[in-house]
């Protein structure tokens, strides 16, 4: 099938915008299923009196000669938020009786009271139950499940109303993680929980997105954002208004693209927050691999050259960093993992070891080991009071991979001196 | 100062770099250095040598952060490599020291200038230049033609050199030490330092030297140091006018700069590389008015260098502003070849006698 992958790429933004539904596609003999993240049952829409002011003459001549009404009832019931005290002005102001019934009015009439329904100040729909938002936590666990990203942030905004529609907009930006890294962001766009697949550029959610300064969010921008970033914007609405009958773009309406952009604002000042707590975590990282890496090098050329016994440089390693430093170098054949603990507090950990090498005649065995294609993945459990330093040393090649495990991220640091 | 004593030198001062460090980190500091800072904003006119040094600005280099451990391993390798020069008494080039630094892992050179630029803090650190450490440059010496008598001690000897009697018609070639070089004795009314090759040939094709006297020398572009401290050693021993000769164009003025007062790059070294009283000759931006020559529009990069050179320290002086404004007037820049446009003769019979009479010079 030629359009598949058009087709997946719907399928998945269909069931970021309905992660409540789990759905199964056979397409060619190959199974596809997107998973559900929620298993409660969303609520159900209300359906709504129209509001006055978002009425046509087509709708408001069908409602009229299929009522039996007179005039003031026929606009007390069939309306949202009009009372006798509303209809009677409405009337009026159409210079009409009250009592005359609606199925009988010319045409010209109807126009008449149309007009004299917009005049008249109606307060807004209610919006809350007419609506199908779907929430800021389900948004986030939808993208989680289809996006791997290091951030993800959702808002809903709460629920407004233009030319008597009332709508609700929601919004969601990802960052990093299987992301492409290069490149203008990526836009996912909704209407009532329905992708937007075409028109990109001819959207008002585009052209909202266009307009929010990204760059002091540290995201560069040319026009659209460019990086590994993710947009999501759900506008949920009675009548969303499309530019075409195609329904693929939405029209610029000043009161929702208030409301897409302030929801965008809201999210990229979180999205600044991250970025700015990952520049600073990396920071760390880079001074701890200087001072683990690099500083006992210098150390061992420096003692070389003044022809001294090598000068232990541990004690900047504690002092510039309460951690707990694990390092894992080759000497000689022989492969060591060393753990420091600088840290105030003792501490039980797991330590992973991933190489070629099997660790057979360890001078302290693994507390077990598996293998995968070619790969051991040897695991010691060992316990590090504060201030000590616990050793591993045994024959092998080196490189591979190094963690340790049960402690916090911001409280170690992995090094292998090697690379 | 003698070989050996410059050897016992250089071997103290990176000796002390190396013990520093030691001492800091046996003492559980972060091993740090400080630097001057490396700009123009940071060299200052010293009155006693009438040079520009470097100021008291200091940047401090501590190895916190990745890049400037590795800048300090670095350094230590070097200083590491220069002992081992020093104590098998070998030398080697620049670029060789780059290319050895290939099996030095992490602490190789990502590009030559790196290696450059880390020998010259170095040089400011120990105080000791470059050839101290046994380290040449890859750049040639240029070549000087003219009635001097200079002792240079060779590897295969001491020869005595006349630099128009027992050279060829190139000149001599200016070694790259130039401390080895003794000078006997001259019959020169002054020197003038030429940029391009194209020029320093017509001066010599023309009998310029025999005529007045004249020491001819080709700085070839930017100088090489050689080229500095032969110009330096040449006013310091004999005391004879130094005439700087180049394009007039901003770029060929900071060849005149480099000359007399130093380079930004090496202002550690400004006694022994700076001629302080090199006098600039042309072509100066009122000759490109004043002699109609065949001249280029400034581009917007020379209009650049030009408003920048109006802020060096080294060209704050009332003549050098009069002619970079008045060459930002025109807007124009001439090659001091295009003396060729009046025939082959007029720059040695007419323009170079008008100018030199005018500086005082003959």
């Amino acid at each position: 099938m030629s359009a598949k992958k058009k087709l997946l790429e719907y399928l998945r933004y269909t069931s970021v915008g309905n992660p409540h539904a789990r759905f199964r596609v056979e397409l060619d003999d190959e199974t596809f299923t997107f998973e559900r993240v929620s298993q409660e049952v969303i609520a159900c829409p209300v359906a709504i009196q129209p509001h006055p002011h978002g009425i046509e003459f087509g709708q408001l001549k069908r409602m009229a000669a299929a009522s039996d009404e007179k005039l003031a009832d026929f606009l007390i019931n069939g309306f949202s938020r009009v009372g006798k005290k509303t209809a009677q002005e409405m009337c009026d102001r159409a210079g009409l009786k009250a009592t005359v019934k609606v199925n009988g009015l010319p045409a010209e009439e109807l126009k008449n009271l149309l007009a004299a329904m917009q005049e008249i100040a109606v307060p807004a729909p209610p919006t809350t139950q007419c609506l199908s938002p779907i929430g800021e936590d389900l948004i986030r666990r939808g993208l989680d499940k289809e996006f791997q990203m290091d951030f993800v942030a959702a808002r809903t905004r709460p629920s407004s109303v233009y030319s008597g529609h009332p709508f609700v907009v929601e919004t969601a930006i990802g960052y990093g993680g299987r992301l492409p890294p290069e490149g203008n962001a990526l836009i996912l766009r909704f209407a009532n929980r329905v992708p937007l697949m075409y028109q990109q550029g001819a959207c008002a959610i585009t052209e909202c997105i266009a307009n929010v300064n990204w760059k002091s969010y540290n995201i560069s921008q040319q026009g659209l954002p460019l990086g590994p970033v993710l947009i999501l914007v759900h506008v949920a609405s009675t009548n969303v208004p499309f530019t075409s009958e195609s329904k693929d773009a939405i029209a610029g309406i000043p009161e929702i693209e208030k409301e897409i952009v302030l929801a965008l604002q809201e999210l990229g000042r979180e999205l600044k927050t991250f970025l700015s707590r990952r520049d600073r975590n990396k920071l760390a990282e880079d001074r701890a691999r200087a001072v683990c890496a690099v500083i006992p090098e210098l150390a061992a050329k420096v003692s070389e050259i003044v022809e001294k016994p090598l000068v232990d440089t541990s004690p900047i390693e504690g002092r510039l960093m309460r951690k707990l430093i694990a390092k894992k170098w080759t000497k000689d054949g022989n492969v060591t993992i060393e753990v420091n603990n600088y840290t105030g507090a003792d501490t039980e950990l797991s330590v992973y070891d991933i190489s070629a090498d099997t660790a057979a005649g360890a001078n302290m065995p693994p507390a077990f080991s598996t293998e995968m294609d070619g790969q051991y993945t040897k695991v010691w459990k060992v316990a590090v009071p504060k201030q000590t330093v616990w050793r591993v040393t045994y024959p092998g090649k080196g490189g591979g991979m190094l963690d340790i495990r049960g402690t916090e991220d911001s409280k170690k640091v992995v090094v292998d001196l090697d690379v | 100062m003698s070989k050996e004593e410059l050897d016992a030198r250089s071997m103290k001062a990176i000796l002390a770099i190396a013990s520093a460090w030691y001492d800091q980190m046996k003492s559980g500091e972060i091993p740090s250095i400080s630097l001057p800072t490396r700009t123009k904003y940071n060299i200052e006119y010293d009155d006693a040598s009438e040079v520009w040094k470097y100021g008291d600005k200091e940047s401090l280099r501590t190895a916190a952060s990745a890049k400037s451990a590795t800048h300090l391993l670095k350094m230590a390798y070097v200083i590491g490599f220069v002992k081992q020069q020093l104590k098998e008494n070998r030398s080697s080039t620049l670029r060789e020291m780059y290319y050895i630094s290939e099996g030095w892992k992490r602490a190789k050179f990502a590009a030559q200038d790196e290696s450059n630029f880390l020998v010259e803090d170095l040089e400011i650190i120990s105080d000791v230049p470059r050839e101290g450490f046994h380290l040449r440059p890859e750049e040639d010496g240029a070549s000087i033609y003219g009635p001097i008598r200079i002792r240079e001690q060779t590897r295969r000897g001491l020869k005595t050199i006349h630099c128009q009697d027992d050279v060829g018609g190139a000149g001599y070639s200016i070694p790259n030490n130039v401390e080895n070089i003794e000078f006997v004795d001259h019959d020169a009314k002054f020197v003038i330092a030429m940029e391009t090759g194209g020029m320093y040939d017509r001066l010599i094709e023309n009998g310029f030297d025999e005529e007045y006297n004249a020491v001819l020398l080709h700085l070839k572009g930017q100088p090489a140091r050689s080229t500095r401290r032969m110009l330096n050693r040449i006013s310091q021993t004999w005391n004879i006018p130094i005439c700087v000769f180049t394009d007039g164009d901003p770029w060929s003025y900071r060849i005149y700069a480099s000359v007399a007062y130093g380079a930004i790059k090496s202002a550690h070294l400004s006694e022994l590389l700076a001629t302080p009283k090199a006098q600039f000759l042309g072509l100066q931006p009122s000759d490109i008015r004043d002699y109609n020559l065949p001249s280029d529009k400034l581009s917007e990069k020379d209009v650049e260098a030009l408003h920048a050179e109006l802020t060096d320290p080294r060209f704050a002086t009332d003549y050098w502003k009069r002619q970079i404004n008045l060459q930002l007037e025109l807007g124009l820049k001439s090659e001091q070849q295009a003396f060729a446009a009046r025939g082959l003769d007029f720059v040695t019979k007419k323009y170079l006698p008008a100018r030199l009479s005018e500086m005082g010079v003959i």
